[in-house]
């Protein structure tokens, strides 16, 4: 199933972090303005197909051809799943081709928050899919538990050309490159488990990850 | 009294032997005799509107089991059914049923509302034409495909309509509309019964029933699932009794419903518990309305009144007048279309009117696209400004809210026409006093035009609460009167009539100098008279200078609060230039530091002037200011965005010294070839490392992104490159960088290397055999000057 995506707004906190601004001490409008560009230029876009799941040999199962999963980080995730939710999302090229012009044109700053924007809308995008999956889900009786994205933990991004496979992210533009990168850049893949148990709230997020350096990550309060 | 449905079939076909994959409408020809057993049993238990067994008999939902042939055999055999069960009751109804396509209708997917409207209307008039006494439209979670089902029912049957949304947990539908906004569109579209049923148990859905008891004098239905389903040994279970759900079924009525029944897992005992419960109750009487104009968009409402703080209407996407906007919808864009509903959202209208009218176009086919995308993009309801009927049902079509009509005269052909779609589309209108004789010049000719609007309004079935009166602006600059006139109106409708008022107000200065004066006292004047739904430009700082002040003496605003709240927010510029006595190179110096790009532009020019060498303002006022910078970086009291917006200043004062001084060639302090490795094309973190190299003094030679390694070794020969700075953002490309440095190194480039990049780290830089690791931008930076002894 293939859904556009209203983003009828973006919260310039989350622009902020994404850009790694971690102060009050600089003009807000700047922040408004590139969220309202990135509105502007942003197509969202979402597709997501549900499978069933062999969780004793982490196998989603597709007619399009099975995926077996090696990674120790996904397939815990998956323990309980009786199924998966394969989704992808993007918001289109237009926002990209705005940030190398305004680099171009010396507008540093603001093609650093216009990025930063884009990935806030992306992450919206996600987020509604998410909620649509969620509702799917509980209609049914499943529970879902946090999405899972190639490139958390030890799952490799070279998983990428059949996550979108089984997502159908073709259907809404999405390519991979030989490097396993998604086209256009601000598009997010991932799969949600779905099971019967409802999960326990797991450290996700910023908090599980281990990238430190991460200049977006949110600060975690102990 | 209280009308009980039944509850769940397809759980009840499945006990009585139906296999996964099998269609369930199908046993109506295949199995009657178990579809009437079923329907028999709820109405033993105490059914009185029967539901036929037609939930996915449409023709889009028969063709997965390639039955969309059989869409009329299918759904009259169901009525069939259920008029011989009905015989087991007394007075009992067949509901003719129709469920979701399941397909999202245009623009949320690709289903339009054509093809929704005529899948809708196929299976209406078969129910109908078999017996069915009433329809019920049930388990829509878009409002799109609900208005186009209810369209399709309204215009092809007689048959009283319930519509009936699946609220979701959080109390929206999946697409996000909430009870509040799906009520106003249904009864202005004139549903008979609204409601909910599905996705939820009763305890969700009982604040979904009182929502939509306070948004609609219709009465409410509600049908619950037994409970929040779980999944046990791979079947998913509800886990709510009969005697359970029966003691929820009072809260149900004393909350607001007339209509009660059961979804998902609900048994003909779950129904006879529910019909025991409420058979001596009543249903409540109808919540009292306020008296406001309702409109909503997809995901939220809006009230007008008469009796609360003005609501502002964006005027400003309307190609009239401006070149820019015109030339796009003529193109067919609608760029600045969308950039005017950001910026007008942003400056505080709560509704925004959209007009098409560029001469020579398709108006209906552009105004729907507007409608559509605006849909989108915007939260906020929209206005159909047009006097094209065809423009007008396209738009009024496209839009999954309630709109308001700008506007309907008196004039024959606009109350023929358009009076008619307001109804059909359960639209508001903007009533503007002209009729066929011109404008009315006094205030009471203009109420005369209003009450003949108003009486044929009435006469197409609209309601009190769906009229904005419209109170004319004439130029003052040729009729001394016209103003005066305007505020005699308003004051006459605030007498008169309990509906809103409304209009544009900037013709009345026209011909004038200092408009924006006049308008804004004006603005003044009619606020004080009753004007509620101004149609401006919301980005006029006067008039809503006078607004709020407006606000806050009528008594919208208790004591100024509001008025308050926005003076403390005009906080001063930040850190406003205050040291103009420094020397101009020390003010330079700051001005790069806070980023102030004007005003580091000013200063290099005032500084050259002053005779400073150039390469002094480089030194003392460029370079040191961003050495402070990357100091303040370091010491985490600067972030990234304000170490750019430093490098831009840096750059436009760069780029002044060379517009002054067009012969000077500066020092380099050295060549830097930048790419990002073959196959990464994540270039963000190379854009900002080039950008900080470029302003701190070093020629950038940047390669781009997806950078292959002889590309690398051929700029760094052919530039006699200092430095080659490399980057990879993924464990995919990383390795990309290994290779790079080791083609420079086979080809005898002598620069020295910095990589970098989010999985890159010192010892990765270290095997990779790289002359440095960098661990951000600055640090390049730091390491470049350091590597080259700068």
């Amino acid at each position: 199933m293939k859904y556009r995506i209203p983003i009828p707004s973006l919260d310039t906190h989350t622009v902020r972090r994404y850009a790694g601004l971690k102060t009050s001490d600089f003009p807000s409008g700047r922040v408004q303005e590139a969220a309202q560009t990135v509105r502007l230029l942003a197509d969202g876009a979402g597709s997501v197909r549900y499978y069933p799941y062999d969780s004793m040999t982490h196998t989603i199962i597709a007619e399009s051809g099975n995926l077996t999963l090696s990674s120790d980080a996904i397939c815990r995730h998956l323990a309980e799943a009786e199924e998966v939710a394969v989704m992808a999302v993007t918001i289109g090229s237009a926002v990209e081709q705005a940030i190398n012009t305004a680099f171009s044109a010396g507008e540093y700053s603001h093609a650093l928050l216009l990025d930063a924007a884009a990935t806030t809308a992306t992450e919206a995008c996600a987020d509604h899919l998410n909620r649509i999956v969620t509702a799917e889900a509980r209609r049914r009786g499943l529970f879902t538990a946090f999405r899972f994205s190639p490139g958390y933990g030890d799952w490799d991004i070279t998983v990428q050309p059949d996550i979108v496979r089984l997502s159908e992210g073709d259907s809404i533009g999405i390519t991979v490159t030989e490097s396993s990168m998604l086209l256009p850049r601000k598009s997010v893949t991932a799969v949600i488990p779905l099971r019967a148990q409802k999960p326990e709230a797991l450290a996700h997020g910023c908090s599980a990850c281990t990238y430190q350096k991460c200049p977006s990550r949110k600060e975690i309060t102990p | 009294m209280i009308h009980m449905f039944d509850g769940a079939t397809g759980t009840m076909l499945q006990a009585a032997g139906m296999k996964p994959g099998e269609c369930p409408e199908l046993y109506n020809i295949t199995h009657p005799d178990i579809v009437l057993d079923i329907h028999r049993q709820y109405v033993e238990a105490g059914t009185t509107y029967l539901h036929t067994n037609t939930f996915g008999a449409n023709r889009q939902k028969l063709s997965a089991y390639g039955l969309e042939d059989r869409v009329a055999e299918i759904n009259r055999a169901a009525v069939a059914i259920a008029r011989e069960a009905a015989k087991f009751g007394k007075n009992v109804k067949v509901v003719g049923d129709l469920g979701p396509t399941g397909k999202f209708l245009a623009p949320l997917g690709e289903l339009s509302f054509d093809e929704a409207y005529d899948i809708y209307r196929e299976q209406a008039m078969i129910l109908e034409e078999a017996g069915a006494d009433c329809i019920l439209i049930e388990t829509i979670i878009d409002i799109q495909e609900m208005r186009a089902a209810l369209l399709a029912v309204k215009d092809n049957t007689n048959l009283f309509v319930i519509c009936q949304m699946s609220y979701s947990e959080d109390g929206r539908t999946v697409t996000g509309t909430d009870p509040t906004t799906a009520a106003t569109i249904l009864d202005a579209m004139g549903a008979d019964v609204i409601g909910a049923n599905c996705s939820c148990g009763p305890a969700q859905l009982l604040p979904v029933v009182e929502k939509l008891h306070a948004a609609t004098t219709k009465p409410i239905s509600i049908q619950p699932n037994a409970g929040l389903p779980r999944l046990v040994n791979g079947k998913t279970v509800f886990p709510m009794s009969p005697e359970e759900m029966g003691e929820w079924a009072p809260r149900l009525i004393n909350a607001g419903a007339t209509y009660l029944g059961g979804c998902c897992g609900t048994t003909p005992a779950h129904i006879r518990a529910m019909a025991e419960a409420v058979r001596d109750m009543e249903p409540i009487p109808p919540a009292k309305l306020p008296q406001a104009v309702m409109l909503t968009s997809r995901t939220k409402t809006v009230a007008v009144s008469a009796f609360d703080a003005p609501v502002l209407i964006g005027e400003r996407i309307n190609p009239t007048g401006r070149k820019q906007m015109a030339a796009d919808i003529r193109a067919g864009s609608l760029l600045s279309v969308k950039e005017e509903a950001i910026a007008q959202a942003e400056a505080g209208a709560s509704i925004l009117d959209v007009n098409m009218g560029v001469p020579g176009i398709d108006q209906a086919t552009m105004m729907a696209k507007a409608i559509s995308e605006l849909s989108m993009l915007t939260d906020l309801p929209l206005a159909i400004d047009t006097g094209d009927a065809a423009a007008l049902e396209a738009g009024l079509k496209a839009y999954p809210g309630r709109a308001l009509i700008n506007s309907v005269t008196a004039e024959p052909d606009r109350i023929r026409t358009f009076l008619p779609l307001a109804k059909r589309f359960g639209a508001a209108i903007l009533c503007l006093p002209i009729s066929e004789a011109g404008i009315p010049k006094t205030a009471e000719e203009r109420i005369s035009v209003i009450e003949t609007i108003l009486t044929e309004a009435k006469e197409a079935g609209l309601g009190d609460r769906d009229y904005l009166l419209d109170a004319l602006v004439m130029t003052i600059a040729t009729d001394k009167d016209a103003a005066s006139e305007t505020l005699r109106t308003l004051r006459l409708y605030r007498e008169n009539y309990p509906h809103p008022t409304t209009m544009g107000l900037s013709n009345v200065s026209f011909g004038l100098p200092n408009r924006p004066s006049v308008n804004a006292n004006f603005f003044t004047m009619c606020l004080a008279a009753g004007l509620n739904a101004p149609i401006m430009n919301p980005h006029d700082a006067k008039m809503k200078e006078h607004l709020a002040a407006s606000n806050a003496l009528l008594g919208y605003d208790p004591c100024g609060r509001q008025y308050s709240l926005s003076h403390s927010d005009m906080t001063a510029p930040i850190q406003a230039e205050t040291a103009s006595t420094l020397p101009t190179l020390d003010r330079l110096k700051d001005a790069v530091v806070r980023g102030e790009k004007e005003l580091a532009e000013t200063l290099v020019v005032k500084a050259l002037e002053e005779g400073t060498e150039p390469n002094e303002i480089t030194e003392k006022g460029l370079t040191e200011a961003m050495n402070i910078v990357g100091e303040k970086f370091g010491s985490g009291k600067y972030f990234l965005p304000q170490v750019l917006l430093s490098a831009e200043t840096m750059n436009v004062a760069f780029r002044t010294i060379r517009r002054q001084l067009p012969s000077l060639t500066m020092d380099s302090l050295g060549t830097v070839v930048l790419a990002t490795v073959k196959g990464d094309i994540h270039d963000l973190g190379k854009n900002i490392v080039a950008a900080l190299l470029e302003n701190s003094g070093f020629t950038v030679i940047d390669l781009g992104k997806d950078v292959d390694a002889q590309t690398v070794v051929t700029a760094a020969k052919e530039h006699q490159a200092d430095l080659v700075g490399l980057c990879a953002l993924m464990t995919t490309t990383v390795t990309e960088i290994d290779r790079t440095i080791d083609a420079l190194k086979e080809a005898n480039v002598t620069a020295q290397t910095i990589i970098g990049g989010a999985v890159v780290t010192q010892e990765y830089a270290d095997q990779a055999g790289a002359t440095a690791y960098a661990e951000d931008g600055v640090d390049a930076v730091r390491i470049a000057k350091q590597l080259l002894g700068k």
